[in-house]
Formats: C-alpha cells, structure tokens, sequence
C-alpha cells in the first residue's frame, strides 16, 4: 500500500511479526491478542492508543522502526488463550 | 520505489518455493490443530525494507481508512471468511463506515473473542475514529474500511491478489491514510 502512494501506520502487539513484517510505521502495545486497541470499555486509552498511531503517522521519518507504548493490560488467561503460532500474513501493506 | 518491489517480489518467489514443502508436512499438524508443530517451520516473510510515502497533509485533513485482520464481515450481505480452512482465506470484506455494530460478525478462530465480545474498538476502533473525527484530530473517516482474515497461510495470494484490490478501493475513495489494526 505504502509502494502504491497510501501511508501507513499500524497498531499491533506481536512485536516479533512487526519486526518481519518492517510495517513503515507501527505502534506495539503490551496487550493480548483480541484486544490490540486496548481494553473492553476504556475508551480513553484506545483513543491514546489511536493518538499515539496517528502522530506517529505524521511525524515519524522513514524506517525509523516501530514505536513501543508503555501502557500494559493483560487480563486473566488473556495471553495463553489462541495460538501464538498463527501466521499473521507475512505481508507488507 | 523499484528496489522495494524487486525485494517484494524476491521475497515472494522464496516463499512460493518453500511453501508446498512446509504445507504437506504440516498438513497433519494443521488437521490437528497442533499450531506450534504446524509453524515450527512456516517460510515466514521476513522484509528487509519497506516502501515509504510521507503523509501528504495535515492529519486534521485527511480521509483515513481502516484495514483490520479481525475476520469481520457483514452478516447480511457476506459470505463468513473460511475460518476453518488450515489454509485460511485471502478474501476481503467491505465494511461500510456507517454499517451497524450489530451487522458485523467476525469468522476467525485463531485468537481469543471474549474482549470484543465485549468491545468491538478493541479490534475495530470505529467508535474511536467518530471521536477523533469530532475532535479535528482526523479530516474524515473513509466511506468503507476493510476487514481480511488474519489466519492465511498464502502470503503470496494476500500481496498479488488481495492487497492490490484493496488499493484500488482506497484509490476510489481518494482515502490519504490508512490505519492497519492486526489482531
């Protein structure tokens, strides 16, 4: 997508996948899988989440690599439940 | 931007020679839903660089657009993802921005739904981007967003067939940015 002329920013949690993958712009968070905005109901850090994202998108400069945000919510049994080992496409957007 | 697209195309030649091997001795494991096996030896696209294009204005200016790997679909008017297939689905849906939360479903079963269950922002953040809108932090929201599966073994088929249809669509919509939320 970035090759035919639309930027790009990600929010992902898979920090490993980010860093096969060299999305152009890309926040991790610290949170399970199923929730990559951020917790059920909390509103305000999805949106910080989100703001983080798009300043990032804005002023970040070319492959300066992914941006990691502090925040950390894990729930219960969050990280254990699905599978790690599935392949989120190896494509590049 | 020809070096990337040399290096893309590379990459992808490696990974269609590598994949009918890791597919038939992975296929018992995937049967078995045994995904540590299965992926143990998966030809992982590892990109060495990326294509880059600078955003072209203000944020506050822009029609941003949402592509998700969540494995929504419109109940009504889509066919579910073939969640179950172990060589998963490289389709994509087509999310109008103003469908109804209780349109969408998701098929996926390769990561735990009890949160957006819950909360649909928490993969799909549409109420979050209304707000952002609202508070001139984005131009607009894009008439349609995007919603692939994230369980493909297909690489290739996802970079030549289903990301190139998805830009078409994001050209159409003259969409400045795209927000992309993996799960």
């Amino acid at each position: 997508m970035e090759a035919a002329g639309i930027p790009t920013v990600a929010v992902a949690n898979l920090k490993e996948r980010v860093e096969w993958v060299r999305y152009p712009r890309a926040v991790v968070v610290k949170f399970p899988r199923g929730a990559t905005v951020g917790p059920p109901g909390d509103a305000a850090l999805q949106r910080k989440v989100l703001q983080d994202a798009f300043t990032l998108l804005e002023n970040a400069a070319p492959a300066g690599g992914p941006l990691e945000l502090p925040q950390r919510w894990t729930v219960g049994d969050g990280q254990s439940s699905g599978d790690p080992q599935s392949p989120q496409t190896g494509a590049r957007t | 931007m020809e070096i990337d697209t040399e290096m893309e195309l590379m990459n992808i030649a490696a990974f269609q020679t590598a994949y009918p091997g890791w597919l038939e001795q992975a296929r018992p494991y995937l049967e078995a839903a045994d995904w540590k096996s299965s992926f143990r030896d998966f030809p992982y696209v590892k990109n060495a660089d990326s294509p880059w294009t600078p955003l072209e204005k203000p944020l506050r200016e822009c029609r941003v657009a949402m592509l998700s790997t969540a494995g929504l679909y419109l109940k009504e008017d889509h066919a579910p993802f073939s969640a179950g297939d172990i060589e998963g689905d490289w389709s994509f849906r087509e999310l109008p921005e103003d469908a109804p939360s209780g349109q969408l479903a998701i098929a996926h079963e390769h990561y735990p739904q009890k949160h957006v269950e819950q909360d649909l922002n928490c993969v799909y953040p549409r109420d979050r981007m209304a707000e952002l809108v609202a508070q001139g932090v984005i131009g607009e929201l894009a008439p349609r967003n995007f919603s692939i599966s994230g369980y493909c073994t297909r690489v290739d088929k996802v970079v030549e067939e289903t990301v190139p249809q998805i830009v078409e669509r994001l050209k159409a919509d003259r969409v400045d940015a795209l927000l992309h939320i993996p799960v």
